[in-house]
């Protein structure tokens, strides 16, 4: 009997959903195949979750009964609830870099309002739009559990996602050149005196537009060349320091190594807000900072 | 054909299937001696079958002959509705008949004109079906890479259109299957039930007699 946790069930499920989103004869709508393929992109968040640890998709409750199950303290019929979509990519967002929640979360809200709302239609945003979005974070989940697209919709599918993949990657850079280019002009009008009066207010109130992540760096901005700041939440690397400062006193720090999550500049206002627009401009993926040595624990000892 | 029961299993895993010098008893013994795990295909029966021709109204609910009938059988996976199909099945006539028993692998030259080519499509990797049969019903490819073949259209409905090809194929395949005859009493063949399909072809005159022995086997049990 398979569980409900079971990665490799929750894999095929998605295929399967993701099948009835791509079979050509089926005369489907748009709004039909992206619902399968929403339902799809939650089996394979699940299934990521799950192939490092069924606790991770198991909703916790006062008696723990999922908990107990996910762990295989308790079999028989007792029923499995797992935990929301949101939790879940939260998860993922958090495990699967860049894995963006935002997006997955989109597409799940859009789901929920097309199956138990009046809406429709799955979503306003036009299918050569929505597509790559979609695989941009299905693509993540896949690599997640170290497999290739072909194991998921077959070699003769690949082409089709790959199409989506390279839209997205442009659709992307052409996003940023966007915000980039519109960054200039603002401050272009800024200068001149050119902003319309709404955007004048807005300018003047709005200077500082960091949004508070645990690390940040100065960086040159993209737009503008004058000093932004880079903030980040994820730390990708950790390396201790140590440095005598007196015969028997040591001082001791942690360098971080933190993945660019955000930029913004206060001059001419630009502002990226995902590691993918990031990704696309001259703007450092990672940078450095440092930590207390207490809050970052020792690399694992090893008999080397 | 060898007599050496390792030897029939190796040829059986190199092209599908492969006929066997023995007996029904020979062959149990010295699997015995090899670790192989003897399994039956439904709960409660031994792994021993006797498989007779028997009309629908006869039939076990849940099984080929209810549908089919004396009538041709489809080609199938033996215990397709298991998570883990026996991968060895052994057939065996005591006394010859006249109903052949087809073979189809990818992996022989007798049901594959292409081999040594075994590509094949990506509806077979990527269709998926709902397997009934055993408890919770599962969702499983009729093809996969680390376990090999499984497929009953008895136990395995088609949920796409990819699986639908999946039975066309299916149906298509079984007019080049090998047709293995039990033209002489004593006959013993070795299926490597993950590389090969077989069916029964439909029922001869006069031959609602014909018996069959059968044993399903898990022969990497141990390893």
């Amino acid at each position: 009997m398979t569980a409900p946790y079971d990665e490799r069930a929750l894999w095929l499920k998605a295929k399967l959903f993701l099948n009835h989103a791509m079979d050509e004869e089926e005369p489907r709508t748009f709004d039909e195949r992206a619902l399968w393929a929403s339902l799809a992109l939650e089996l394979l968040a699940k299934a990521s979750l799950a192939r490092v640890s069924p606790l991770l998709i198991a909703s916790p409750t006062e008696e723990g009964t999922n908990l107990l199950i996910a762990s295989g303290l308790v079999e028989g019929q007792a029923r499995f609830n797992s935990v929301k979509a949101h939790t879940l990519y939260s998860r993922c967002h958090q495990a699967f870099r860049p894995f963006n929640e935002k997006e997955a979360q989109t597409i799940t809200w859009a789901r929920n309002e097309y199956l138990h709302g009046g809406s429709a239609v799955f979503t306003a945003i036009p299918a050569d739009a929505w597509w790559p979005r979609y695989w941009a974070q299905a693509f993540i989940l896949v690599n997640a559990q170290d497999k290739v697209l072909e194991e998921l919709v077959g070699l003769d599918r690949v082409p089709v996602v790959e199409g989506h993949l390279a839209k997205n990657r442009k659709n992307i850079e052409h996003r940023a050149e966007m915000l980039i280019s519109r960054a200039q002009q603002r401050l272009a009008q800024h200068r001149s005196g050119d902003l319309p009066a709404k955007l004048a207010n807005k300018w003047a109130s709005s200077t500082d537009l960091t949004v508070g992540l645990s690390h940040r760096a100065e960086a040159s901005c993209p737009a503008c060349g004058a000093m932004g700041t880079i903030e980040g939440e994820e730390i990708e690397k950790t390396e201790p320091r140590y440095e005598q400062v007196a015969e028997d006193d040591f001082e001791a720090w942690v360098e971080l190594s933190v993945g660019t999550d955000y930029f913004s500049c206060p001059t001419c206002r630009l502002v990226l807000d995902s590691w993918d627009l990031i990704n696309v401009t001259e703007l450092p993926p990672n940078f450095a900072d440092t930590g207390d040595y207490g809050d970052y624990a020792e690399p694992e000892y090893g008999n080397d | 054909m060898s007599s050496d029961v390792a030897h029939s299993r190796e040829t059986a895993r190199k092209y599908g299937w492969a006929i066997h010098a023995g007996s029904l008893e020979e062959v149990r013994a010295k699997a015995r001696r090899l670790g192989w795990q003897e399994v039956s295909t439904r709960r409660g029966d031994r792994p021993v079958a006797e498989l007779r021709p028997t009309a629908p109204e006869h039939a076990h609910a849940r099984s080929l002959s209810a549908t089919y009938g004396l009538g041709a059988q489809p080609l199938h996976t033996d215990g397709a509705h298991l998570l883990e199909p026996p991968d060895l099945v052994v057939l065996c006539a005591d006394q010859s008949n006249g109903t052949p028993t087809l073979l189809w692998s990818s992996f022989s030259k007798l049901s594959n004109p292409r081999y040594p080519r075994i590509g094949h499509s990506d509806y077979l990797d990527n269709g998926m079906f709902l397997v009934n049969g055993a408890g919770r019903p599962f969702l499983a490819p009729a093809h996969d890479s680390s376990m090999g073949w499984r497929y009953d259209p008895g136990c395995m409905t088609a949920c796409d259109q990819r699986a639908r090809q999946v039975d066309s194929f299916f149906r298509e395949a079984s007019s080049d299957a090998y047709r293995h005859e039990w033209s002489k009493a004593g006959q013993v063949l070795f299926i490597d039930n993950r590389r090969a399909l077989h069916a029964r072809s439909a029922i001869s005159e006069n031959e609602e007699h014909r018996l069959l022995r059968r044993i399903t086997f898990d022969t990497q049990a141990i390893q």
